[in-house]
């Protein structure tokens, strides 16, 4: 087992259950332990960054101050978020990279009583899923065979993007290797990294109808049976707006967006109602016809 | 179209709003853009902004304040970073655009494509000083109240499969240390009125 300090994010608690859910069944017997930190609040997201800078970052302080506290200086914090990934590894490079916003935010979170170093790494869940776990602990928990299923590996931007180490920031493949690993058929999909739309299905929803029906027409065209994600706002956004998605782009969209932890789940044979696979809007039964 | 010389003719070159934005962190590498629009290439909204991001960052150097700020381009943004990650000259084209986004709202620009993002920004920045973390659902209800409650109309459909599979979140968690959340935040605003 090995125990890492766990920021799961608002949504995990909300849209996101299934996505937690899922997590929560399948972690443990690849020797994930997640060790959630306490009290934490939001990340700030991109609403946030964009009202406030300096809150912005300083909010992010709080966070990366319990961090060090519970992981200690040098450990790391994981996050299942892409927005909460990418806004907290940006807050920790920012503030090491600029002094006078480190002052400026130093000096709000003294108000606090507390103080960051911002020496803990941040981590995506995924990547801890594709790169911590040895290649033979999964295959050999690896029970049920997931070989009829064709799934589009969407990574949407902010796993990738700003650059970072996880993977490529336009052409990446390590999600697409991982599917493989579950024995699952990783589809060509090329707009994998194109932007969900974000926030734009309440501010922008013509906009986000456009966007979202280009990820879900390119894996239609592909013939996928599903995509699968690793942010709760990209999941939220495919499985919802499928059908002004559909208005836009003239046609049909049934197609399952599932969390990886899902997709992991039931390759090692875990029940589709224990990984939540019943809670999203669209159906998921013509998926999992096909492999159980 | 746009036709840069109405932009010369029209604005005056304001070095105080310039100074602003190029003091973001890794602000000054804006100088070395060369134009070549490969930010505007990698945008998925670039058909949806009046000015491109090739543009804005030109029109930023120009010191074209209220060309940008009135521009629906800093609002089209959904933060992809597909612009900074592909930027020969590594500008952060996306962190110049939170920025603008700051500026505008700070100073009541007026943009008729703004205002949904703005009461948006703002929602959320009102939840999270209240609780410490955000509802998704508080948030949605508190924008639409703000904006439209005809609106929300549409989503009732999504409202109600969230509200079947447990997705709502109707009451939110407030954190123990919200207290220190708003500490923080309250230090931030004090600083700023004294500079002001």
């Amino acid at each position: 087992m090995t125990t890492y300090t766990y920021y799961p994010g608002c949504s995990l608690d909300a849209t996101g259950k299934p996505y937690a859910r899922s997590i929560a069944a399948t972690a443990p017997a690849l020797g994930i332990e997640l060790d959630e930190l306490e009290d934490w609040n939001c990340c700030g997201a991109t609403a946030y960054t964009s009202y406030d800078q300096i809150k912005a970052f300083s909010i992010s302080g709080r966070i990366l101050s319990l961090a060090e506290k519970a992981a200690g200086h040098g450990g790391e914090i994981v996050a299942p978020c892409s927005a909460c990934f990418a806004v907290l590894s940006k807050s920790v490079r920012y503030m090491r990279e600029d002094a006078v916003l480190k002052e400026q935010v130093d000096d709000a979170l003294a108000a606090a009583g507390l103080y960051t170093e911002c020496d803990v790494k941040v981590r995506h869940l995924l990547d801890v899923y594709v790169n911590d776990v040895p290649e033979e602990v999964l295959t050999s928990q690896i029970k049920r065979d997931l070989g009829m299923v064709r799934l589009a590996p969407y990574y949407g931007c902010q796993v990738v993007r700003p650059k970072n180490d996880f993977d490529h920031y336009a052409q990446p493949r390590k999600f697409d290797e991982y599917l493989e690993l579950l024995g699952a058929q990783p589809i060509y999909y090329p707009v994998k990294t194109k932007c969900c739309a974000g926030t734009f299905i309440t501010t922008q929803p013509e906009v986000a109808a456009r966007m979202i029906g280009l990820l879900l027409k390119s894996a239609k065209d592909n013939d996928a049976d599903g995509i699968v994600v690793c942010c709760p706002l990209c999941q939220f956004n495919l499985d919802n707006f499928q059908k002004e998605a559909g208005e836009y782009w003239n046609e049909e969209f049934h197609i399952p967006i599932l969390y990886f932890p899902q997709v992991v789940g039931l390759a090692l044979g875990v029940a589709p109602a224990d990984l939540d696979l019943n809670k999203h809007r669209v159906s998921a039964e013509a998926l999992l016809a096909k492999i159980i | 179209m746009t036709d840069i010389r109405i932009g010369i003719w029209r604005d005056q070159p304001d070095l105080g709003f310039l100074n602003e934005v190029l003091a973001i962190p890794g602000g000054e590498a804006a100088a070395a853009c060369i134009q070549c629009g490969t930010c505007s290439g990698a945008c998925p909204t670039v058909r949806d902004m009046d000015s491109s991001p090739r543009e804005i960052v030109a029109f930023v150097r120009a010191g074209y304040r209220d060309r940008v700020l009135n521009s629906n381009t800093i609002w089209m943004c959904a933060s992809c970073y597909a612009c900074y990650a592909q930027c020969p000259k590594e500008i952060k084209i996306t962190d110049f655009m939170y920025k603008l986004k700051q500026i505008a709202m700070r100073e009541g620009y007026k943009n008729p494509g703004a205002r949904r993002a703005r009461v948006l920004a703002r929602k959320f920045a009102d939840t999270v000083r209240k609780f410490g973390r955000n509802s998704e659902t508080r948030l949605l209800l508190k924008y639409f109240f703000a904006t439209g409650i005809f609106s929300a109309l549409k989503y009732t459909g999504m409202a109600l499969s969230l509200l079947v599979t447990g997705r709502l979140d109707v009451f939110p968690k407030k954190i123990k240390g919200s207290g220190e959340v708003r500490a923080i935040l309250k230090r931030i605003d004090e600083g700023a009125a004294m500079r002001r």
